[in-house]
């Protein structure tokens, strides 16, 4: 068949080449593509200073007959650098010829969107590409990271930082955010298929180069999930021809201590033992000590109880009051919960390649110890990535990844130290007796009730943080298998079909083992302690464990085209189908009570239905382990189309449709699915016989427009219920998860990108500037409901999802590259800066929010209001303080007052101040590098403005009950007159009412500008020849040193108060960090 | 070269079609289902968090003559709507969403539609289902109508203003105000329906029963004063059950003495838990405290002392916690027949009823039957027994309100604050809760006149 095949195509090439008779020496041979080993067809072969040529076929073979005298050919190809080919007689039977692809006169990038790679300067879309170089600058364990500061229009948001427990991630925006309450992360691609399994287990060292796909042009094959951009990350593969090459790398880090003092929510010992003095005498602790449930109070005032009821003198009691006054928990912590880090990375990979067979082979282990004494993880990574081309027109491509992720967490945190009851600790908390034994803190009882523990025949019920962190194993354990094969066959040199297959697995386990000792368990089996002093709970270790897993099929065939006609007009297409399953199984674990680590034993039996006194009050089951299995299981299927076209290099008209599927649940078949499609067009006018701007060489312009989508699996057009078992009756229960809603549609992102490539001669300077208008329309958000209806949430609020706004992102992105000194020194810059900004264009009236304060007041997640942006912050506005009482006043209809109900009832959304946005709408970043023969120096600047952000001051509801202080405090109103120099509040009369605190940090004069410059890293390196290296080739054999400084501080910011206005609620920053490393290859 | 490229297109399509079909209806989370059959309809209603525990009305507990709070302990309660209710404010709400009450008990009513309107009361499968949403969606409308609809009154109840009456599962639908009529006349339709599809004596008692849907007519009848309907319903519950606890068997010293799902209970629910609840605020009137004799159990059943005050604070719930418990017991409907018999003359009868309980709630030792038999303090002492026996039931609001028609029996409640006296008349609006501030917003009903 094949046989056949080719000659006919043979046959039909060359037919109409005339051959000349009389030459009687015969060439034959095949043209290879350097790289990809792949033959190259329609080549022209020319004898030079003759008439004589002819073009390859389809198999890159050619025959040529030519005068004997000839000694010199020459080769040439649209794609590829001219070659002359030397004749040396007696002709060898075939020759093989590599070709080298031509270097693009702009830059050679190659874009990769996961199902095709494109040349820049063929692309109509916006793409951001990192390349290896710019990914090593940066010394990190994880590879997003490293794409902040140096990705246009791609935006790092860390508001939530400190705001929702350990999330530390940022959230990441690629031009705005498209969506109200769906998702508005990008979509992440691992090579070729969306990637589902934990970041934590890529190691950076394997990473190629990292596109971001920021238009529909761009971004739309990647259909319903592409509405945020897409994110895609290309690994190392080897490839062939290549020899042997061999990468050692290592780095080691050191963060420094984390500044416990930068945290501003923290009240100095001696003012808070003196607030509390004072609280006491007014008695506003009678109701905590007199309560059933023993509510912790503080050691002060537990002291000021036994003095009240004499059993302790004043004396005694100031004596040791006096001496907490010198404590300082920031101190302490500093001193034993925290410490310097240091990270250790090792990575090892060899490639090598020959004309049939490539291989990449890698392992990688990280140690990383964290700020968190306790804290520390350790990463093994491995993966093998093999090629095989077992004849001419077929390539297969298989696969196989390990990663391997233990992580420790028994650190104790600052904020940990917090009785549950509370949110932060008493600032004269010790860590640490002078003897060396850990010292004690509050936890979930009072003093009162726990020194009488041990006389009742129970466990002491005394936390010991410094102890508890010895008693406590917490691990969590993650592994990562990714296996993958591919086929490409060459139907013919223009089409290729295309079949992949990737099972991608994680596994995720968490171990938490208390010793016997721990106060865990103690206080779980006190506070189940009979009054015949039995215990359901007994007294042993106790040890939870919980595993789910995350599987991953996906698989994908494609037929690839492409094509030149007549030279000039090049068609590239491929039409294709994906089909792809994500699974999440989570299994329930298990608790085992009286567990012995040593031997492995448990008690069982235990009843968990029954109810038990417990102490010390109150009646309850034992805990009960977890029950519930869960099982996700999220299908997709699509069919997409994605070609292109272009003529004389000048013009270029690109295409994409899809139709993307999904197994959403509790919709009408037709909703299951959505088509998307994009259309794009670029003209390079400087290949224009009449363009002739010589200092701009290069000059393209480009548009594209196209709807990709969004995914809104909550919502559903049936009714649907959830089960799960009554804890009542022990049966099966269903649970109104929606009531479904007909009417419901897909969230759709209609983007338009304009954009301008350019470059000067020489690429002194280069560059390109973007314009783009993102439309999201059908925005599903929750609408209030009349509670009548009976829609009820797990929050209490009636509410149903509809299609009910419209929302617009417009900006810019602007990238300048400059190479500004080119001789012994050699001096580049890039500048990059993006505006973006969003504003709600349609916006269903009724969902106005009726509680204005509450619902407009926090930062995060505003409600959104026609005509506004999405990120706008709003605040109450600052009229001062009562001169009188130093009272946070309002201003109702012109009156300034103390009544906060009423004006929390009167306040309209028009008496609320509009700042800006708390997102910046400028932001960008200088990277200047320099070289000077071996050593190179890089330092970028990052940059942000136009956004605001609210700070945190004093609530004394919170300094009363939950023991959070603010150094605000002593800027507090405390005489009439002070309310001419400062804002801060003055203790009010009932510091039980949070409304005032509510008011007051709610208002104007809280809202900081968030304007900043950052040095955020500078990175050096040095190369020279190995000292390895052997006298053969030693080209490619050299060693690179470099050092790298992360976090080094903000140099310019508008705020007085040197917050750091990216992370407005974080209580520690980020540590300066130092790196160290070394690159070997050989 | 065509016969490849043949074949690869006929695979792709034939992979593409045979996939879509199948491939796409896999359930996406297993734990989700959309309710049609019996047992998914079956497990909306076992869901004891919509309609069973911690879940029915409790301003009319809050508003009641059982308890009172001190002023600090007042002044600390966070929700202001409940501090106002406390005090019987005219504007309880006082610009706060508090909604609790309400929208609880249309979440129940929401789920009773969604069966009903997906169960097929002709298939057998369907049957208990079926009669069990129609209970449901009774109680939970004859609760509601306790606290935002004026007392059936037969000669206006076809014009005063009832409930917003949602029978369908369509949320699109917009709320309006059904008349008192309408309303009574629904929840007594769909009762008298739900007895051809129950059982007696259901299986767990958070399901409903023949001898729940008895005893609530029974409640209802007596509500509207209707003394022999009401009868006629208590008679046909004892004819199913009438056994009552002994207290001298229980444990009182137990911080809670009564398990759950015990003997007495039909029907368990529980009330909203309000922070004005708890132990260690609600103190019981120190009057009613009083009228318990010394050789009642049920004063050291129900009760505990707050340390050696003299005050005490309540342990007596039928369901086993702190939580107040609202449902339907032997005993409640031993008191409906005795109030009721006392009422229609049959003082006999009544005394029978009111010795049978007391039987079993004074010490054995010390009881003997000596309930007078005086027509002219049988019922007082019936509805003081009644009082006793109920106390934070749910019941007490319910009874103010009917009793407030009889002189003899209506009084003025009190409460007191530092130095300010609250006092609710009888009769007075306030005993009828305006509707929710955003249901008024949302919907644009007429609001209850509580001035």
């Amino acid at each position: 068949m094949r046989l056949i095949y080719s000659l006919v195509a043979f046959g039909l090439l060359l037919c109409p080449q005339s051959l000349l008779a009389q030459e009687n020496i015969v060439l034959r041979g095949v043209l290879k593509d350097v790289e990809t080993s792949e033959p190259i067809y329609q080549a022209t072969i020319l004898v030079l200073g003759t008439q004589i040529e002819t073009t390859t076929n389809n198999d890159g073979e050619f025959l040529l007959r030519l005068p004997k005298s000839i000694r010199e050919v020459m080769i040439s190809h649209i794609n590829y650098e001219k070659k002359i080919l030397e004749l040396t007689l007696p002709l060898p039977g075939q020759v093989s010829v590599f070709l080298t692809p031509k270097i693009r006169q702009l830059d050679e990038v190659v874009l990769s969107t996961g199902y095709f790679t494109l040349q820049k300067e063929q692309s109509t879309g916006s793409f951001t590409h990192i390349d290896n170089k710019l990914l090593s600058r940066r010394v990190s364990s994880d590879i997003i990271s490293r794409l902040e500061g140096i990705t246009n229009g791609l935006h790092f948001d860390r508001r939530h930082v400190g705001q929702t427990g350990n999330q530390n991630d940022p959230a990441l925006r690629i031009r705005g955010r498209s969506s109200i309450n769906s998702s508005i992360s990008p979509l992440i691609v691992l090579d070729n298929f969306p990637y589902d399994g934990d970041l934590e287990s890529i190691n950076p060292n394997d990473i190629e180069s990292i596109t971001v796909l920021r238009d529909a042009a761009s971004a739309a094959i990647w259909g319903a999930k592409a509405g945020n951009g897409v994110i895609v990350i290309t690994t190392k593969k080897g490839r062939y021809g290549q020899g042997t090459q061999i990468t050692f790398n290592t780095n080691a880090t050191i963060h420094k201590t984390p500044d416990l003092y930068y945290n501003s929510s923290f009240i100095p010992s001696s003012d808070y033992i003196n607030f509390e003095i004072e609280m006491f005498e007014r008695g506003l602790y009678a109701t905590d000590e007199n309560s059933v449930l023993q509510t912790p109070l503080s050691p002060v005032v537990e002291l000021l109880i036994l003095q009240r009821d004499g059993h302790m003198s004043t004396t005694d009691v100031a004596e040791k009051i006096n001496a907490w006054r010198n404590i300082d928990i920031r101190r302490e912590a500093e001193l034993y919960l925290y410490r310097k880090s240091f990270d250790q990375r090792y990575s090892l990979s060899a490639s090598s390649g020959s004309e049939i067979n490539s291989i990449y082979i890698t392992g990688a282990y990280d140690k990383n110890s964290h700020s968190l004494i306790g804290n520390d993880n350790h990463r093994t990574t491995i993966k093998i990535f093999n090629k095989i081309k077992p004849v001419r027109n077929l390539e297969i491509t298989g696969e196989i990844s390990f990663a391997n992720h233990r992580i420790n967490e028994n650190g104790i945190g600052l904020s940990s130290l917090a009785p549950i009851s509370k949110m932060s600790i008493y600032p004269y908390a010790n860590l640490m007796e002078e003897d060396g034994d850990a010292a004690v803190i509050v936890r979930d009882y009072s003093r009162r009730y726990i020194n009488h523990a041990e006389d009742a025949g129970l466990f002491s019920w005394e936390y010991r943080p410094l102890q508890e962190r010895k008693l406590v194993n917490n691990v969590r354990r993650q592994n990562e298998i990714r296996a993958g094969v591919a086929v490409v066959y060459a139907i013919t040199p223009s089409l290729r079909l295309d079949a992949k297959y990737l099972y991608q697995k994680g596994t995720n386990e968490i171990n938490r083992l208390y010793k016997e000792d721990s106060y865990y368990v103690r206080n779980l089996v006190n506070r189940y302690t009979q009054t015949d002093l039995s215990r359901p709970i007994p007294f042993g270790e106790i040890t939870h464990s919980q595993n789910g897993n995350q599987m991953s099929h996906s698989g994908r065939m494609q037929l690839n085209f492409d094509r030149t006609f007549y030279d000039n007009h090049v068609f590239t297409g491929l039409l294709g189908l994906e089909v792809r399953e994500n699974a999440i199984h989570d299994q329930p674990g298990y608790t085992l009570y009286g567990h012995d680590s040593e031997v492995l034993t448990s008690v069982g039996g235990l009843d968990y239905y029954n109810y038990y006194e417990t102490r010390p009050f109150g009646i309850a089951r034992l805990p009960v382990p977890p029950t519930l299995f869960n099982e996700i299981n999220d299908r997709f299927l699509s069919y997409f189309f994605n070609g292109s076209y272009s003529y004389k290099d000048k013009y270029i008209a690109t295409a994409s449709l899809r139709w993307e599927g999904s197994n959403l649940f509790g919709v009408k078949t037709n909703q299951k699915g959505v088509p998307l499609w994009s259309a794009g067009g670029a003209w390079i006018i400087s290949n224009e016989s009449f363009y002739e701007l010589e200092s701009l060489s290069y000059l393209k312009s480009r548009f594209s427009y196209g709807v990709s989508g969004n995914v809104n699996r909550t919502t559903t057009a049936y009714p649907v219920v959830r089960y799960s078992t009554d804890p009542i009756t022990q049966f099966l229960r269903a649970q109104l998860q929606s009531p479904g809603n007909p009417q419901l549609r897909w969230e759709r992102v209609a983007v338009l990108n304009i954009g301008l490539d350019f470059s000067g001669r020489n690429n002194r300077i280069r560059g390109s500037i973007e314009y783009f208008h993102k439309k999201s329309s059908d925005l599903i958000g929750l609408t209030s409901m009349d509670p009548t209806t009976g829609l009820r949430n797990a929050l209490g609020n009636s509410q149903y999802s509809v299609n009910y706004a419209t929302l617009r992102n417009q900006g810019l992105d602007l990238e300048l590259n400059t190479n500004n000194l080119n001789g012994s020194i050699i001096w580049d810059s890039q500048f990059l800066l993006s505006y973006v900004n969003n504003k709600v264009l349609n916006y269903d009236e009724s969902m106005f929010p009726s509680n204005v304060f509450a619902s407009f007041t926090q930062i995060l997640n505003t409600p959104p209001v026609l005509g506004h942006s999405l990120d706008e912050v709003y605040s109450i506005p600052h009229v001062g303080l009562d001169p009188e009482n130093g009272d946070f006043l309002v201003e109702i209809d012109g009156q300034l007052t103390n009544d906060y109900f009423s004006y929390f009832r009167s306040i309209t959304f028009n008496d609320l101040k509009h700042h800006g946005t708390s997102i910046p709408k400028w932001f960008g970043s200088l990277r200047n590098s320099f070289s000077l023969k071996r050593l190179s120096v890089d330092f970028n600047l990052t940059f942000k403005a136009g956004y605001y952000f609210n700070r945190q001051s004093i609530e004394y509801s919170g300094l009363l009950n939950q023991w959070v202080g603010h150094n605000d405090y002593n800027k507090r109103w405390t005489k009439p007159g002070d309310e001419r120099h400062t804002y801060v509040p003055s203790v009010p009369s009932n510091p039980n009412d949070p409304t005032r605190d509510a008011m007051y940090n709610a208002s104007s004069v809280l809202i900081e500008k968030g304007d900043h410059i950052r040095l955020q890293d500078i990175s050096v390196s040095y190369h020279f020849d190995s000292p390895f290296s052997s006298n053969r080739h030693s080209g490619g054999k050299k060693l690179r040193l470099y050092g790298y400084v992360n976090n080094l501080g903000i140099i310019w910011r508008a705020n007085k108060l040197k917050i750091d206005p990216d992370l407005p609620n974080a209580s520690i920053l980020p540590p300066k960090s130092f790196s160290l490393g070394a690159q070997l290859d050989f | 070269m065509k016969n490849i490229l043949f074949i690869i297109i006929v695979v792709f399509t034939l992979f593409a079609i045979g996939c879509q079909k199948s491939f796409l209806d896999k359930k996406q989370n297993k734990s989700l289902a959309i309710p049609v059959n019996a047992r998914d309809l079956q497990s909306m209603l076992d869901n004891t968090s919509v309609f069973n525990n911690q879940v029915s009305p409790s301003l009319g507990e809050i508003s009641s003559d059982d308890y009172f709070i001190t002023e600090e302990s007042w002044n600390t309660l966070t929700r202001k709507t409940i501090r106002n209710a406390y005090i019987w404010l005219a504007n309880i709400y006082d610009g706060e969403e508090h909604d609790n009450d309400w929208a609880y008990a249309y979440q129940q009513i929401l789920y009773a539609n969604t069966v009903i309107e997906n169960a097929n009361e002709i298939d057998k499968d369907f049957q208990n289902v079926y009669g069990s949403a129609l209970f449901y969606r009774s109680w939970a409308y004859f609760q509601l109508s306790q606290l935002f609809c004026g007392e059936y009154d037969p000669a206006t109840a076809a014009s005063d203003l009832g409930l917003p009456l949602r029978l369908e599962q369509d949320v699109t639908i917009k709320s309006e105000r059904s008349t008192i009529q309408t309303l009574y006349s629904q929840i007594i339709n769909d009762l008298n329906s739900s007895l051809l599809y129950l059982p007696d004596l259901p299986d767990v008692k958070t399901r409903p029963s023949k001898a729940a849907v008895f005893a609530l007519l029974a409640r209802i009848y007596l509500q509207m004063r209707d003394y022999e309907n009401s009868l006629y319903h208590a008679n046909l519950f004892l004819g199913i059950k009438n056994n009552l606890i002994d207290y001298n068997e229980i444990n009182v010293n137990l911080s809670f003495p009564f398990p759950r799902f015990n003997e007495e209970v039909v029907f368990h629910t529980t009330q909203l838990p309000e922070q004005i609840f708890q132990q260690t605020r609600l103190i019981v009137d120190t009057t009613l405290i009083s009228t318990y004799a010394e050789n009642d159990i049920r004063k050291e059943a129900f009760f505990s002392e707050l340390g050696n005050s003299g005050y005490y604070t309540f342990k007596g719930s039928y369901d086993g916690t702190r939580f107040l418990f609202s449902g339907i017991t032997t005993s409640e409907v031993i008191l409906i027949s005795a109030e009721c018999k006392a009422r229609l003359n049959n003082l006999e009868g009544a005394a029978g009823d009111i010795n049978y309980l007391l039987k079993n709630r004074f010490r054995r030792d010390s009881f003997d039957n000596s309930i007078v038999l005086q027509k002219s303090n049988i019922l007082k002492e019936i509805l003081s027994e009644r009082r006793k026996e109920l106390v934070f039931r749910g019941i007490r609001w319910s009874d103010l309100r009917r009793l407030n028609h009889e002189e003899q029996f209506s009084k003025n409640l009190y409460r007191r604050l530092g130095d300010d006296t609250f006092v609710l008349e009888p009769n007075s609006p306030k005993y009828v809760f305006q509707f929710p501030i955003e249901v008024i917003r949302l919907t644009g009903m007429t609001d209850n006149e509580r001035n």
